[in-house]
């Protein structure tokens, strides 16, 4: 087996490792959240936080944001390019030859 | 004479540790005698903020079902005495699954302890920094006992207190005269039994949990 061909195998196979890894650590795309802003109340002068709608890109189950997430979906995209990248070089010499 | 003079100097020395122990710090003449003061969100937004700090992940929340009671003693501070209690179910931390954590049975356990609660038994170290016509601005220590998660410690908390006498102003929050307290505390969970899920304490969770409370009350 050529080593272009085998690296495309390889990589497509470590994309959907990663993919599952990410989907088996539940894995949310966007996750609406909330996050604090101040304001100050001008009778007294003070600082009070307040909460305003936001979006959290992918939580654990936990409900924490998760060192293995983040990890997880890049490594997916990286290996899924390689993989695209590998496979077009292949087919590109398998056509000149 | 030397007998006159040491008798003299530990006469001073008595009559100060005497008059600490009874010092009495007012609010006149802003305010006297008791007053009520009702936690109320009409006065301002009653919040409790809190702080989780660790290596993995810094975790900001607030708690606002905020009530309670202070029954101020405006001639003798110090003799002031109430109690604040907060929803455990008000508890947000921005993020819902984690929520519903938080009031979960393995760290503060709402279903069987729905309430925080301090029982305010005296004032100490009473400071006034601002009396004028319309405004007292005073710090202190709150001495008195803090229930969490099902355990009583006694706690002493320093605060700040804002007492604005009613005006055009404040009328055009709610009647009767204004009252912010401010306070900067830490609290470590262990001292209250809260052990979490195994691993997470350090890590993600901090030990020590900083809290900002504000209160906002009016006179009733």
């Amino acid at each position: 087996m050529n080593s272009l061909r085998l690296a495309w195998q390889l990589s497509f196979l470590f994309a959907i490792a990663t993919l599952l890894w990410w989907i088996a650590e539940g894995g949310e795309i966007f996750t609406k959240s909330k996050r604090l802003i101040e304001e100050t109340d001008p009778l007294f002068g003070t600082k009070i936080q307040k909460w305003v709608e936001d979006f959290t890109i992918g939580l654990l189950p936990s409900g924490t944001s998760g060192l293995e997430w983040v990890a997880a979906l890049p490594l997916f995209g990286l290996f899924l390019v390689l993989g695209i990248i590998f496979w077009s070089l292949e087919r590109r010499r398998s056509r000149v030859s | 004479m030397y007998r006159l003079n040491i008798s003299f100097f530990l006469l001073v020395i008595f009559c100060l540790i005497i008059g600490d122990s009874y010092a009495q710090t007012s609010l006149n003449p802003i305010a006297s005698g008791k007053k009520k003061i009702v936690l109320t969100n009409e006065a301002g937004q009653n919040i409790i903020e809190f702080l989780s700090s660790a290596p993995l992940e810094d975790i900001h929340g607030t708690a606002n079902k905020i009530s309670g009671e202070i029954l101020l003693n405006a001639d003798t501070i110090e003799q002031s005495t109430g109690k604040i209690v907060v929803d455990v179910y008000s508890m947000e931390t921005g993020i819902e699954k984690r929520d519903r954590h938080l009031q979960s049975e393995e760290w503060l356990d709402a279903e069987k302890y729905p309430t925080i609660e301090f029982q305010l038994e005296k004032i100490a170290d009473v400071e006034v920094l601002e009396k004028n016509a319309g405004k007292a601005v005073l710090k202190g220590t709150a001495v008195g006992k803090f229930t969490l998660h099902g355990v009583t410690k006694a706690l002493q908390i320093p605060f700040t207190m804002t007492y604005l006498k009613e005006s055009p102003q404040t009328r055009q929050r709610t009647s009767g005269d204004l009252v912010l307290i401010e306070s900067n505390f830490a609290i470590s969970l262990k001292d209250f039994n809260i052990t979490g899920r195994k691993g997470l304490i350090g890590k993600r969770v901090g030990e020590t949990i900083q809290i900002t409370a504000r209160f906002f009350g009016a006179t009733r």
